[in-house]
């Protein structure tokens, strides 16, 4: 009897200096000063974050803020059915536009408070994630990817253009909450909302749902075997990820105040997988700063255009154009084959020194090159 | 009434019958040998029992409980722990991280309470995490908990499977080729850990096995599949030298001394 | 009834096209288990070049065209090289999900380069009169992409017949059997990228000047029919690609033209979904898949 090594199980790649590192007792707990430190910078990191839009010089920018709040609550939803359950999902587009018109149309047309709105939009977006989940249980791996292509293709091109629904090409108007119309202070809600969503998250890979659906996604057979409810479970993913982005739909028709169906297309979808693996697929801060990147790369690009002509004006070149805003997508796609190719875990792997010197280990740049497979490591490619 | 009961267990993948009116048991407190040549059909019946496959005929009753329509998690749940023949294990955590999602049947706060961080949810993390540290230490392993099983040895990885499963707290512990990929002396001590287990956890336990010391040293009967069907059962001193056996098993078996 | 013949008429032109694309697609599956998200993309860069090669820099029509289906082509092995390459060995959604990402990159690109006006090529028939059927004009262009359509089918199952083509297809059957052959399997995936590449160009370059060259044309028209088209035909058969890319177009446009006045918006999407749920969930294997 020989070791079987070409198993389907099991398959770890055993770099000799990693094994070495990793059988040291990690017995280093920071002193008082250290932990200190450590929640000072992460105090700080997080009053920065919630100052924003107050630093911001103009309320255009502010909006920005908002918008990077809608986009890292959706990038939290593409990393639990992608990253925790390790499903990819091309069709997201479908529950974030779902999540904003239901919201838009129960604070509008049935005049309900903004609250229930979000609610709504959080529902929606469950029910037509439970929906795509109902087919994941029969269908997997590249297919369902195909699916799920085809699910949000046929919100974009069918559901989203009835008339009735969606307001045709004049819209469902969604106006702010009282007391929130400014781009500053809803910038607030949204970045209210994301913070639930980020310690909901937290508390979700902190118990045992947040374990069983990673269990289910490196090995189904063994999650079984450990009594975890497949079915049950990779349901719970498909809902929460619909909650997640059905809030984040809500939260961005508000952001508009009339909601159309032009933006939830085929390239949004895409953008938002771009957003994710290059964030770093299961790193929640990751993903979150992924989702702020992409929503606000055009007008960072913008900036850098317009510095960049200011001082070839100064310099008295003659630059053309400078810097296109249409280049944010062939960046956004020329990170995301880098990152697959060069770097599988995204800005979270980049970050992880950090993020580990916050939680009470010691600072190792090491840790950076820890390569966490994207796209949910294992799993049955082949199926 | 005996802990497994597995009566008449048949099944066929297209054309082939893998299985076909296999029946074994294990009693109370037994350790019960699976042997057999490869395909003879032995991991097939830990994935009938575990509800993994469905069979086409017989049952699979768990004291006395007909279980052979229950999910496998189900099972799981009444307290049936497997490990499999290539590492059962979710290889992206670490080993304690594994331990504590292995006692997932176990845990008396629903999912809800704990995304939402209910009190007794966290109460109850720290207990799992308590009780995961202690399997560690039973197996002596404590200085792995939080390491990545990435770049972990493969016969470690088999002893941080068998702490998990002991975590998932089995009565039935079905255990496939536990030592492979041991040294002789690390399957001798493997041996004396099993019963060991046994006596201190007091678990019945299958396993399907090729170490002929080891089988012969810790089982109390054995019994022997081949082609999907039953061969040979006895104690150990007659299965060894039941002619059947040998010319099945030991005579088509390569020469190294872990057939 | 009297609307099915152009409803079929235009299903088989449509139909084509997916199948050209599909053709592509199960190619690279074939091989590779790779499934190009791009290959829809491809044909776009074709029709990019016959409108820039004619149009803006004015050379002959025919030598245009012929540049664009190149241009197609090397597109194809450059994303091969510097994209799939480095990722065979991963996982399939992983390189799925990178070829998506060429798509947007491809789309972005000519975005980027020529805005999003819109441009007309001209067809390969001057004033092009064609013909009617059933009340329906039908152009001699549409017909070629027919015609286009027969002839790759004809010369791909004329290529599995030469000692390239078989050791291609022994490549899908038993990868680590031919690289102790000692054919290279590098240079096999790079023609059969080369190939899907070329394949994709001609569609787009005698699709484009039946309507309107915009960026992302082909990826929004006819990758998921085409995907589908893959899927229903077994994603291992060419026969399979062909004949699906057909039936979804037919299927598509009766659709289209039957559900009109329906008040359902979409209806050629929404019956492609229903196709594609109903193969995966009763026919996974496809409806011609020899091999799984």
């Amino acid at each position: 009897m020989a070791i079987d090594t070409t198993s389907e199980t099991v398959e770890l790649p055993a770099p000799a200096r990693e094994a070495a590192e990793a059988s040291a007792p990690s017995t280093f707990r920071p002193s008082a000063i250290g932990w200190a430190r450590r929640y000072a910078v992460a105090g700080g990191l997080v009053l920065f974050v919630f100052a924003l839009p107050v630093l911001v010089p103009d309320e255009a920018s502010a909006n920005l803020i908002a918008l990077a709040a809608i986009y890292a609550c959706v990038a939290l939803s593409m990393n639990v059915l992608t990253g925790y359950l390790g499903q990819l999902s091309l069709g997201h587009q479908a529950f974030y536009g779902i999540g904003a018109f239901v919201s838009a149309t129960v604070v509008t047309s049935f005049t309900l408070p903004f609250g229930a709105g979000l609610v709504a939009g959080a529902l929606s977006g469950a029910v037509a994630a439970l929906i795509l989940g109902g087919v994941a249980l029969r269908i997997r791996g590249l297919y369902l990817a195909i699916v799920t292509l085809a699910y949000g293709l046929l919100a974009e091109n069918s559901l989203f253009l009835i008339r009735s629904l969606t307001g045709g090409g004049a819209g469902v108007v969604a106006n702010r909450p009282t007391g929130f119309t400014s781009n500053r202070a809803y910038a607030y809600v949204c970045l209210g909302v994301l913070a639930l969503l980020f310690a909901f998250d937290w508390r979700l890979l902190k118990s045992k749902a947040g374990r069983a659906i990673q269990a289910i996604r490196d090995d189904e057979k063994v999650a079984a075997s450990f009594g975890i409810n497949i079915t049950g479970y990779k349901l719970l993913a498909f809902v929460l990820s619909g909650i997640y982005a059905g809030l984040a739909g809500a939260l961005f028709a508000h952001q508009l105040g009339n909601v159309v169906a032009a933006p939830f297309n085929l390239t949004l979808a895409l953008t938002f997988v771009l957003m994710t693996v290059v964030g770093g697929l299961g790193n929640r801060v990751g993903v979150i700063i992924g989702g702020a990147f992409f929503a606000t790369i055009d007008t960072i690009l913008e900036l850098i255009h317009g510095v960049v002509i200011d001082a070839a004006e100064l310099a008295n070149v003659e630059l053309g154009e400078g810097i296109d805003p249409v280049l944010a997508p062939v960046i956004g796609a020329a990170l995301l084959v880098l990152t697959l190719i060069r770097a599988p875990g995204g800005i979270g792997q980049q970050i992880s020194p950090i993020q580990n010197w916050i939680r009470g280990g010691r600072f190792d740049i090491h840790s950076m090159h820890d390569k966490t497979a994207a796209l949910g490591g294992a799993g049955d490619g082949r199926s | 009434m005996a802990v497994l009961e597995v009566d008449n267990l048949g099944i066929r993948f297209g054309g082939l019958q893998a299985l076909e009116a296999v029946t074994f048991k294990a009693e109370e407190y037994e350790i019960v040998g699976l042997m057999g040549p490869n395909g003879a059909g032995k991991t097939t019946a830990f994935n009938c029992i575990t509800g993994l496959y469905e069979p086409t005929t017989g049952t699979v009753s768990y004291r006395g409980r007909d279980v052979t329509s229950l999910r496998s998690d189900q099972r799981a749940a009444l307290g049936i722990g497997r490990t499999f023949q290539q590492v059962g294990l979710v290889r992206t955590m670490t080993v304690l991280q594994n331990l504590l999602t292995a006692q997932h049947a176990r845990i008396r706060y629903s999912a809800g309470e704990g995304m939402f961080g209910a009190p007794t949810s966290v109460t109850e993390e720290r207990a799992l995490e308590r009780r995961a540290m202690e399997v560690l230490d039973f197996m002596d392993l404590t200085h792995l908990a939080n390491t990545k099983l990435a770049g972990l040895p493969y016969g470690t990885l088999k002893m941080v499977e068998a702490s998990a499963v002991l975590a998932t707290d089995p009565d039935l512990l079905l255990l496939d080729e536990p030592s492979a990929g041991m040294s002789p002396e690390e399957s001798h001590e493997f041996g004396e850990l099993l019963l060991d287990i046994r006596r201190t956890l007091g678990v019945t336990i299958v396993m399907i096995e090729h170490h002929v010391p080891m089988v012969v040293g810790v089982c109390d009967y054995i019994y022997v599949l081949n082609f999907g069907r039953l061969l040979a059962e006895g104690l150990p001193k007659d299965i060894q030298s039941h002619p059947e056996v040998i010319s099945a098993y030991f005579g088509e078996e390569d020469t190294y001394g872990v057939a | 009834m009297d609307q099915l013949i152009p409803a079929v008429l235009i299903g088989i032109v449509s139909g084509s096209i997916y199948g050209l694309i599909a053709l592509g697609i199960v190619l690279i599956f074939k091989t590779q288990r790779v499934v190009n998200f791009a290959q829809a993309e491809f044909a776009t860069v074709g029709a990019f070049g016959l409108y820039i090669f004619h149009v803006a820099l004015g050379l002959p029509y025919a030598l245009a065209a012929v540049l664009g289906v190149a241009v197609s082509g090397v597109v194809a092995v450059l994303v091969e090289r510097v994209v799939v390459r480095p990722l065979l060995g991963s996982r399939d959604v992983t390189v799925f999900v990178a070829t998506a990402g060429v798509a947007l990159f491809i789309v972005s690109l000519t975005l980027f380069i020529g805005d999003a006006n819109i441009r007309q090529a001209q067809t390969l028939f001057p004033g092009d009169p064609g013909f009617v059927v059933s009340g329906l004009p039908i152009s001699y262009q549409q017909l070629m992409v027919i015609a286009i359509l027969l002839a790759v089918a004809a010369a791909l199952t004329l290529f599995f017949k030469l000692p390239v083509g078989r050791a291609l297809l022994a490549v899908s059957r038993e990868p680590f059997a031919v690289r102790l052959a000692g054919i290279s399997t590098s240079r096999l995936s790079l023609l059969v990228w080369l190939m899907s590449g070329l394949i994709a160009g001609l569609a787009g370059v005698t699709f484009a000047p039946t309507t309107q060259i915009t960026p992302g044309l082909f990826t929004q028209q006819a990758l998921f029919p085409a995907l589908t088209g893959a899927v229903l035909g077994g994603l291992t058969s060419l026969p399979g690609a062909f004949l699906g890319g057909i039936v979804v177009g037919i299927v598509q446009s009766s659709a289209s033209i039957y559900a009109a006045n329906s008040g359902v918006p979409g209806p050629d999407t929404a019956i492609v979904f229903v196709i594609l749920i109903a193969v995966l969930f009763f026919r996974p294997q496809g409806l011609l898949a020899k091999e799984a």
